[in-house]
């Protein structure tokens, strides 16, 4: 267990240092130059050679990429704005919090609201029960968020004024943009929740326990259910990096100062050394959920959990076997 | 003459059986009714967006600035936006540009997902391994971030919209692919191409392909429609369509300023959107219950 959890940890170091060459290569082949941008179109050649010197833009490609990940992962530096000479990281560290808490909400609400529609469609297959919910799921798949979030935006902020439109001063701020978010992948999670409740369903224990009598409210919920999650949770998983890349949008239409708004005015003003910074960072926040997402599996699913002890188990009777040979 | 006859006749084996892959299908489809809605509405808006110039009223660009912002009357069936241009014409020209899109980001996709996957599952080992760990990397970002990222490099436009969203969506059509292989590969039919000493070109496209393709059939369905998602998010961010293309996305994204005033802007370019993207999830999962060899009769 603890071989496998080592070795994961040991991936995401390659996996990180990827990511990062990626997303700087992605934005270093972007055409223009952020320092006659920066400096306007009268500046004179010498000025923009200097500039560009002391960005470090005349050194070669690796020599930026090495000093890029040198700053970023040991000194927890992601250079300084070409756009207002701000440090990028501090400009994120006060600004993700509020990305975080949009992104983990959202994923929470999805669970909540698409767990028991799951649940509810796969025990009454092909009833209308299963038809209306499975049709709310595949319509909450379907959405824009950004545009639900204006709509929802639009009724109970603008017309019925329940809640506040823009801004993020406090829980009813977070709401709207929640829940705006929260539909499609409240939708997902129904998807996949029934899914899986109906290929568990159909397994021999499930028959076995109604044979003895088990209560069906047991059966469903003790039985079948805890069987069932663990393709949900992978859902849940890949979700927050959805819904990670959806607080984007979703910030960009509710004025939210997280990652998102940051980002949006950063790929406005041409930005690219902010952009690669927030992207970076959410991509590596998303690898690290996954990863705890993976090993959260081996401590739930008792079949991974044997799978890896008994190969072990096995080698070792090998070795045993071979040694008496 | 009896070399053209045994020609002929597999040709017509080989049409005949084409057809009935695809008749099969089709009948099987065509008892999945939210599956038809979807197919009938799909076929409705691609048929709108060919021939858009008989179909709308106005010009997309037309601009009357004496009658801005009219809600839905008479004349103007969805009403006008800031410009006083026509909503409805706009969405119908619209429906050309993100079924462009999806259509062409899809295709950039599972070009690049099939190559790459059906290496990967064919060959396996230290070529399978290679190919996944670089696909492990590519989607640690999130799709709709990696496409953000790929498109601010790019710099704005249709276009580069396309390539963004094509580059992103290609890791999940990767190992659709690659799974897909995976099962195909162990078949005996394939064993049996080996034998006679196919080259493995042949064996891929010839024999596994064909094969393979029900769930990247389903996948490709399915990604059209997140094609235009993405689509629509990468305009309403600025990094789209840009103005006057009556994108939707981008539709959205210019009426937003005007909504506490004039709902009907941004309401019908979302539904429109909507509309679109169910009905091809609807038709995706049609195709995949339709697809499923463990639910045939």
């Amino acid at each position: 267990m603890r071989k496998y959890i080592i070795k994961r940890l040991l991936w995401m170091i390659p996996v990180i240092l990827g990511v990062t060459f990626l997303v700087f290569s992605i934005l270093y082949f972007t055409p223009g130059d952020p320092a006659a941008i920066k400096l306007g179109a009268d500046a004179t050649p010498e000025k923009i050679q200097e500039l560009r010197e002391e960005w470090g833009l005349n050194d070669s490609f690796v020599v930026r990429f090495g000093k890029y990940c040198y700053n970023a992962f040991l000194k927890f530096d992601l250079g300084k704005s070409y756009f207002n000479n701000r440090s990028i990281s501090q400009e994120i560290a006060s600004r993700y919090p509020n990305t975080l808490i949009v992104a983990f909400l959202s994923v929470f609400l999805a669970l909540l609201i698409g767990m028991p529609f799951g649940i509810m469609s796969a025990v009454n297959q092909y009833t209308w029960k299963d038809n209306v919910s499975m049709l709310f799921a595949l319509l909450g798949v379907s959405m824009p968020s950004f545009w639900v979030g204006l709509m929802l935006s639009l009724l109970f902020a603008l017309k019925l004024g329940w809640l506040p439109a823009t801004g993020f001063a406090g829980p009813s701020y977070w709401v709207l943009p929640c829940v705006s978010i929260a539909l499609a992948g409240a939708g997902n999670i129904a998807r996949q929740t029934r899914s899986s409740m109906l290929e568990v369903i159909r397994q021999d224990y499930i028959t076995t326990a109604r044979a003895k009598g088990q209560t069906e409210g047991k059966v469903i919920y003790y039985h079948a259910l805890k069987n069932a999650l663990i393709p949900v949770i992978t859902t849940a998983g890949s979700l927050l990096g959805i819904q990670l890349g959806g607080a984007v949008i979703a910030e960009a239409v509710f004025a939210v100062p997280g990652i998102g708004t940051y980002m949006v005015s950063a790929i406005k003003s041409r930005d690219y050394i902010a952009v690669q910074g927030s992207v970076l960072v959410i991509a590596i926040t998303f690898s690290l959920l996954m990863l705890a997402v993976d090993i959260l599996y081996a401590y739930i699913d008792p079949r991974i959990k044997s799978k890896y002890q008994s190969k072990k188990k096995e080698k070792h009777k090998v070795n045993v076997v071979g040694k008496e040979a | 003459m009896a070399s053209t006859t045994v020609a002929e006749n597999a040709r017509i084996n080989k049409s005949s059986q084409k057809q009935s892959f695809f008749l099969i299908t089709l009948k099987r489809l065509k008892k999945n009714k939210l599956a038809m809605v979807g197919l009938f509405f799909m076929i409705f808006m691609i048929l709108v967006s060919v021939f858009a110039p008989f179909i709308a009223p106005y010009s997309y660009e037309e601009q009357n600035l004496s009658i801005t912002f009219q809600t839905p009357n008479k004349e103007h069936l969805m009403g006008t936006d800031n410009l006083g241009r026509d909503i409805l014409s706009r969405i119908i020209y619209g429906g050309r540009m993100s079924l462009r899109i999806g259509i062409i980001a899809v295709a950039i996709a599972s070009a690049m997902g099939i190559f790459f996957g059906s290496i990967a599952g064919y060959y396996g080992g230290k070529t399978d391994n290679i190919i996944m760990r670089v696909l492990d990397i590519f989607q640690a970002v999130p799709p709709l971030l990696m496409a953000i990222a790929i498109a601010a490099a790019l710099g704005p436009g249709i276009m580069n919209a396309m390539i963004a969203i094509g580059i992103s969506t290609t890791p999940a059509f990767a190992r659709i692919t690659r799974a897909s292989f995976l099962n195909v590969c162990g078949m005996e039919y394939i064993e049996a191409a080996k034998a006679i000493n196919a080259t493995d070109r042949r064996i891929i496209i010839k024999h596994v392909l064909p094969n393979a393709m029900s769930p990247i059939l389903v996948e490709m369905t399915m990604g059209v429609a997140k094609a235009i998602l993405i689509a629509a998010s990468l305009s309403f961010i600025g990094l789209g369509a840009q103005p006057p293309l009556p994108e939707w996305g981008a539709m959205l994204s210019g009426g937003r300023n005007y909504i506490r005033d004039y709902w009907h802007i941004v309401l019908f370019p979302g539904v429109t959107i909507m509309l679109t993207v169910l009905s091809l999830n609807m038709l995706g999962d049609g195709l995949r219950d339709a697809l499923d060899p463990r639910l045939k009769n």
